[in-house]
């Protein structure tokens, strides 16, 4: 189990960007965190994997630890030795190396004879990075690519998956296949820390959901009850008293300048 | 026409040992972008460690064992002052190598005296086999040869090798190829030890050209400079041509060109590669090979 308490995170010694938040990830299950751009959803992910210090950031109080171990004390390649795998946002594949190089990048930590098999089932799962397994990844889709980078994280055998906004910029479809995905993974045992901005996709996943603001948690709860909140509807899911509102009603202008003349 | 074979023949063997020179340097900036100044003084240590091991085991050996011992001391410089300076400004890094060259050299020079030495041989100093009435000196067939052999150890290393895939995972994008547990301070000493390795390799072979090895053997690394900017800063396979190339254009130059130039043309060749550098630098500064990208320093 994940754990994260009273975490606070400051940039550049100034800059204040997590003011105290606390979650959890119980094992097996689906955990979705979201917020808009800025609240500090990027930053909690940096705090688990070790990636503070690469942006000049340092945890200044509280603790995160995975089964007991105490993440903020380890180097990026040991919080990855104890199972902790991090999707990034922007998908972020290599790509000037050929679509099986990056699967086989993934697959450095492991020594066992399995890692070439799973390497082919993944290839089978997803039949495009089969067909293209020597093409360089730069030339994959956007999807294929979402597809590359979970499948890359996948092959380092992780017991926590951390997904940093897997539905960036694809197309309502590709989306659907990325949740499918997300699906198996939580078949496989795996639990999921999901960051995202789409509220509806998340809240269709997830077994537990926290809001993000302002480098605070703002709420929190397991889906059903998220998607009962007046505030979440209104401002996550875009459905106000009178149920959902359409943007030709948005009157933008309704407050009149008066500074100006 | 048998001269013209013997320009050719000595200009491959200097064009390979520049290329394994350049190579080191490509090698350590691809994966962690620091410009190694110090590269020339590593050749200076290779032929150095050579000049003993050669004198107590048999020739192969010591080539062997003289890329490990460089190898190591280069790791271990990477490890003692570049991994502390990791994502620290450029500058920082090269005025660091700079200085780690200077107190390379001092060390030689404490270790194994200020004199001349005889670089070891297995064959004859000055034996040659004659081509169509061109005399080549054996040395020249053996640089190319041992450059040949390190090559393409290297292309494998890099193409299939587990470590391979991980120094160039490394070079496209660090972050994330920590996010995959990916040693990347492992893999940054490991470029290291293959720029020691191959300064080493040019160092023996330089060693033989001059026939005398002594503390300023290193500035011919100033030479790779050219190369490295010809080749293209972040192309293995362009630097190697590139070394080839301006390798036999000064051998030809100095052939061909400098009896014409009088008194001016004593050294001209030495100076022709920083013209072309500065030619390329004008026209391509990336290079034959290299990445057109624009970088604000």
């Amino acid at each position: 189990m994940l754990e994260i308490s009273n975490l606070e995170v400051v940039y550049d010694d100034v800059v204040v960007v997590l003011r105290g938040i606390s979650l959890q990830v119980p094992d097996g299950k689906i955990v979705a965190l979201l917020g808009p751009n800025g609240a500090g959803k990027t930053t909690t992910v940096r705090a688990i994997c070790g990636l503070l210090d690469l942006h000049d950031a340092e945890a200044t109080k509280g603790a995160i630890t995975f089964d007991g171990a105490d993440l903020l004390t380890l180097r990026p390649e040991e919080v990855v030795a104890q199972g902790v795998v991090q999707v990034m946002e922007g998908r972020r594949i290599f790509i000037d190396l050929t679509v099986e190089e990056n699967l086989r990048a993934g697959a450095h930590t492991r020594r066992d004879e399995a890692r070439q098999q799973e390497i082919d089932a993944l290839m089978e799962r997803f039949p495009v990075l089969g067909e293209r397994r020597h093409q360089l990844a730069g030339y994959l889709s956007g999807g294929e690519q979402q597809m590359l980078a979970i499948g890359r994280a996948l092959l380092v055998k992780p017991s926590l998956l951390i997904l940093d906004e897997p539905s960036l910029g694809l197309a309502p479809r590709i989306v659907g296949e990325v949740a499918q995905v997300i699906r198996e993974v939580k078949e496989r045992g795996v639990s999921v820390l999901l960051i995202e901005q789409n509220a509806a996709l998340a809240l269709e996943l997830a077994d537990y959901g926290y809001v993000m603001e302002n480098g605070k948690i703002v709420l929190d709860g397991d889906p059903t009850e998220l998607a009962d909140n007046q505030d979440f509807q209104e401002f996550y899911l875009g459905i106000g008293a009178e149920g959902r509102r359409s943007y030709a009603d948005v009157k933008l202008y309704r407050r009149k300048k008066r500074w100006l003349s | 026409m048998s001269n013209l074979i013997q320009f050719v023949a000595s200009g491959l063997a200097l064009g390979t040992i520049y290329a394994m020179i350049a190579l080191g340097f490509v090698v350590i900036y691809r994966a962690s972008q620091v410009f190694n100044f110090a590269q020339g003084d590593l050749v200076t240590v290779g032929a150095f460690v050579m000049v003993v091991l050669g004198g107590i085991l048999p020739w192969p050996v010591a080539v062997l064992g003289t890329m490990l011992a460089t190898g190591l001391l280069a790791a271990v410089v990477e490890r003692l002052v570049l991994r502390p300076l990791v994502g620290r400004s450029v500058v920082i890094t090269i005025i660091l190598t700079i200085f780690v060259g200077l107190i390379l050299r001092v060390m030689v020079m404490v270790v194994f005296g200020p004199e001349q030495r005889g670089m070891p041989t297995p064959w004859e100093r000055s034996a040659a086999v004659s081509v169509a009435g061109a005399r080549i000196f054996v040395s020249s067939i053996a640089a190319v040869l041992a450059g040949a052999l390190a090559l393409g150890a290297f292309t494998w290393l890099i193409r299939r090798s587990r470590i391979g895939v991980a120094m160039r995972a490394t070079s496209s994008d660090q972050e994330a190829a920590l996010c995959l547990g990916i040693p990347v301070g492992r893999i940054f000493g490991f470029t290291w030890f293959l720029a020691g390795a191959f300064a080493a390799l040019a160092g023996v072979f330089l060693g033989m050209f001059p026939r005398t090895v002594d503390t300023n053997l290193g500035f011919v690394a100033l030479k790779a400079f050219p190369v490295v900017i010809v080749g293209g800063l972040d192309s293995a396979a362009g630097v190697v041509i590139a070394g080839l190339i301006l390798g036999v254009v000064e051998v030809l130059t100095q052939g061909y060109v400098n009896p014409h130039l009088g008194q001016f043309g004593q050294n001209f060749h030495e100076v022709l590669p920083y013209l072309i550098m500065i030619a390329f630098l004008t026209v391509r500064p990336y290079g034959i090979a290299g990445r057109a990208e624009v970088e604000r320093v």
